[in-house]
């Protein structure tokens, strides 16, 4: 017990000390959005849930409860190590215990942004059984709530352990985000084939009155019941519910005994991902052979200046040997296509939100300019390279990969329709550009004043949050809006057969605006980048994840 | 007579409240192996740090060949090589790629840059990791790295801030003959720091020692070492001389720790 106090003081200290109070509030504000934005989310299943407590009793209850949970396994899943507060390396050289740091991480992922989302379904269903049954059945759902919360935490802590040990070379991390990317392509098939084939097939039974809704709320709740996580605290809530204190404390007791039995291959996964170390590098052959190249280092061969030439080399290089930074090259081609399915097949659906993520994961992507670099920053300030050239050339790389991607996602949405191109897209598209160009700008700026580092495990980034950084993120979609309107009404102004024509010159001279702000952005930054360096050198380059 | 490799007048860093380098004035004799030694925190890091510009100071003035430090920085950093304290090191790069990435930023040709990265490899017997990503080098083996990037331009001045730490006695043998042949053939000024004095004892021509962010003593080894009376003092007695002797019992106030009894 006094390992897992020492440990809560010190996550406490370390966030209360690893960032300024703007950066909190702004980290607060940052999940407060997020929580509005899901509100739909976690407010209608809290609704759905209490609704068919109260009309379907305790059936509902694995429904609701395995929902809550894979909801927020995939989620924690998806996002990597975010549910994760230590990690075990950091305690290897004090006398504590795996189990300890273990059972820490599962306290702390309590008061993520996901299992907070889950809450409100769970008192839903809390308060549905107390007005069913009376409070001792309420005080018993809302235990196996809590249970189910703990097993769910723990489960995932596995999981993420489970994952680490996997990705623990690099070369798995490669193939993880091939995976990733089949996966969420295959997901978004999936679902939609599953769910029309199922839908259709419910309608039907249902017009049939071969199938009530009571059967269908059985059919579920006994399919998310044989998820022994998910059954072990719906047992203590039916059995609460149903006034059946046997069976409530038995599935308490089994709450508990999966809990401790997640524990020790936890903490044994954590500690053998631990000292097993990592690789840090791919493939060493197909290295060597690029070694022996006889051209120059430099890129841009006598267009760039040359320490630009160089610098932009080894971002290129960088994103190619990044899991996360080439997995962000896949963002924008998956989006569209899932968009142009989700749309219909429309054309125009898919390309609308290829721009829109294009301009987003700039304008992310820009955040985190110098995440990458590590203790190499330092160099950046040490070798004779102009920190404008700096700039330039890392801004160039983000602008490579915006064309990458740009590529990947209208080549493939070109496979799946005809008249993708229109004069209104490469309207759209100067426009996007412009605003891609500015939020560059801003977003290099805010890298070198709130620098973060990347991980170095899993598939996501440790990101940072500030005033700045949200306000760019946000930003891109108020100047798209804003922009999109302005081209809207010059169009209209313009009346039919001028309408494209004055599209066009409004996205140019857009354009035109956007790329002087960037180009001028490069000399501001540069000055930026140098009265930032100590803040830079002491964020990126130190050794501790904390 | 010889110039001045380095020179700082009234140097002064402040961090808050806290001065870590107080009115520093220094003078290092070009083709000097300037030893530059403090206690922990006295302030030679960030004299290094200043000097290379990872740091900007907060008053005073720094040069470096004649070069001001602020503003001309990037002609200072053409004609210096460093090797920082926690070295500056790209881990996604093989050890081939971060020797020409700094070559030809340091303005090489590309050819050159590349015989140089493997020649420089061969010599700290890098060679068989050449093709290897950083991440997976030793600490050894990136210190060996770090000092290669600062040499493969051939620079007038060398800025080594703990170079031997961590690196294991053949190495550091290797690389205490290589510094030595640069000093006395290539007129090369090598600026370190380090904690062993047995090391600076051996190697440098000249010493400053800093404590409290002040220049306590400077001068040649020999002058230093004079005592009164024609005698000859250690580095050791001279540094513990200048910068105060051990206070006393070290284990004063740690009976539990010196002498045996029950542990809690």
């Amino acid at each position: 017990m006094k390992t897992l106090r020492l440990l809560l003081w010190l996550r406490w200290k370390l966030f209360l000390r690893s960032t300024s109070t703007g950066n909190r509030i702004a980290g607060a504000a940052f999940t407060l959005l997020l929580l509005l934005a899901f509100s739909p989310v976690w407010f209608g299943g809290a609704m759905a849930a209490y609704a068919g407590v109260r009309h379907a009793g305790a059936a509902v209850i694995p429904i609701a409860f395995g929902v809550c949970q894979l909801a927020w396994l995939s989620m924690g899943i998806l996002s990597g190590a975010l549910g994760r507060s230590f990690d075990l390396d950091k305690f290897l050289r004090y006398p504590v215990r795996p189990r300890s740091v273990f059972a820490i991480n599962v306290l702390a992922s309590l008061l993520g942004p996901v299992p907070l989302m889950t809450l409100p379904t769970l008192v839903a269903v809390t308060i549905a059984a107390g007005q069913s049954a009376g409070f001792g059945a309420a005080l018993g759902v809302g235990a196996a709530g809590a249970c189910l919360l703990l097993v769910t935490a723990a489960l995932l802590q596995v999981l993420l352990a489970l994952l680490d040990e996997v990705l623990r070379r690099e070369s798995a991390r490669f193939a993880a985000t091939v995976f990733m990317a089949v996966f969420f392509v295959g997901l978004q098939f999936g679902t939609r084939i599953a769910t029309r084939y199922v839908a259709e097939h419910a309608v039907l039974r249902f017009a049939h009155h071969e199938i009530t809704g009571q059967q269908a709320i059985a059919l579920a709740g006994t399919f998310l019941g044989r998820i022994p996580t998910v059954a072990a605290p719906a047992l203590a809530a039916t059995g609460a519910l149903a006034g059946a204190p046997l069976s409530a404390l038995l599935g308490l007791l089994a709450c508990a005994a999966l809990l401790a039995a997640s524990v020790l291959p936890g903490a044994a996964l954590m500690r053998h991902t631990v000292r097993g170390g990592s690789d840090g590098g791919g493939s060493t052959r197909a290295r060597s052979s690029r070694d022996r190249g006889a051209g120059s280092f430099a890129f841009g061969g006598g267009v760039l200046p040359r320490g630009a030439g160089v610098v932009l080399r080894y971002e290129l290089l960088l994103t190619l040997r990044h899991p996360q930074r080439l997995m962000s090259l896949l963002v924008a081609p998956l989006v569209g296509v899932v968009f142009f399915f989700n749309g219909h097949g429309r054309a125009n659906v898919g390309a609308a939100f290829v721009l829109v993520m294009l301009a987003s994961s700039v304008s992310s992507a820009s955040l985190l300019l110098f995440a990458y670099d590590g203790p190499g920053v330092r160099s950046f300030f040490l070798l004779p390279v102009a920190p404008r050239d700096v700039l330039l050339a890392k801004n160039l790389e983000q602008l490579i990969r915006l064309l990458a991607q740009f590529l990947l996602a209208f080549i493939a949405l070109s496979f799946l329709t005809t008249g993708i191109w229109s004069p209104l897209l490469f309207t759209a598209l100067l426009a996007d550009v412009a605003i891609i160009l500015c939020a560059l700008a801003g977003g290099t700026a805010v890298s070198m004043r709130h620098p973060v580092r990347a991980r170095r495990r899993g598939l996501t980034g440790r990101g940072g949050s500030s005033w700045e950084g949200a306000a760019i993120s946000f930003g891109v979609f108020a100047a798209a809006a804003a922009v999109g309107a302005l081209v809207w009404g010059v169009r209209r102004l313009a009346g039919p057969g001028w309408e494209d024509v004055a599209g066009l010159v409004v996205a140019s001279v857009t354009l035109g605006v956007g790329a002087a702000i960037w180009w001028r952005s490069l000399d501001i930054n540069a000055g930026v980048l140098v009265d930032c360096r100590e803040k830079m050198i002491e964020a990126l380059a130190r050794t501790s994840e904390d | 007579m010889p110039g001045y490799a380095v020179e700082t007048q009234d140097l002064t860093r402040t961090f808050g409240a806290q001065t870590a380098v107080d009115h520093l004035t220094l003078r290092v004799p070009e083709g000097s192996f300037y030893g530059f030694l403090g206690p922990n925190g006295a302030g030679k890091s960030t004299t290094i740090n200043i000097l290379t510009g990872l740091l900007a100071p907060t008053s005073g003035r720094a040069s470096v060949l004649g070069y001001d430090v602020v503003s001309q920085d990037l002609e200072v950093k053409r004609r210096i090589g460093v090797v920082p304290d926690g070295l500056a090191l790209f881990d996604r790069l093989t050890g081939t790629e971060h020797l020409r990435f700094v070559g030809e930023i340091q303005g090489l040709a590309p050819a050159v840059a590349r015989q140089r990265a493997g020649e420089l490899l061969e010599a700290m017997d890098l060679g068989a990791s050449a093709a290897k990503p950083v991440s997976g080098y030793s600490h050894g083996m990136r210190k060996k790295l770090a000092l290669s990037c600062s040499l493969i331009h051939d620079p007038r001045v060398l800025f080594l801030d703990e170079p031997f730490e961590g690196i294991d006695a053949i190495a550091t043998s290797e690389i205490r003959e290589l510094l030595q042949r640069l000093v006395e053939r290539r007129k090369v000024t090598v600026f370190l720091t380090s904690h062993v004095l047995e090391v600076v004892e051996r190697l440098c021509t000249h010493v400053g020692i800093i404590a409290g962010g002040r220049l306590v003593a400077e001068g040649t080894l020999d002058e230093l070492r004079a005592g009164p009376g024609g005698t000859t003092r250690t580095l050791e007695e001279l540094f513990l001389d200048k910068v105060g002797a051990p206070r006393g019992d070290a284990s004063a106030g740690l009976g539990w720790l010196a002498e045996g009894g029950t542990s809690a």
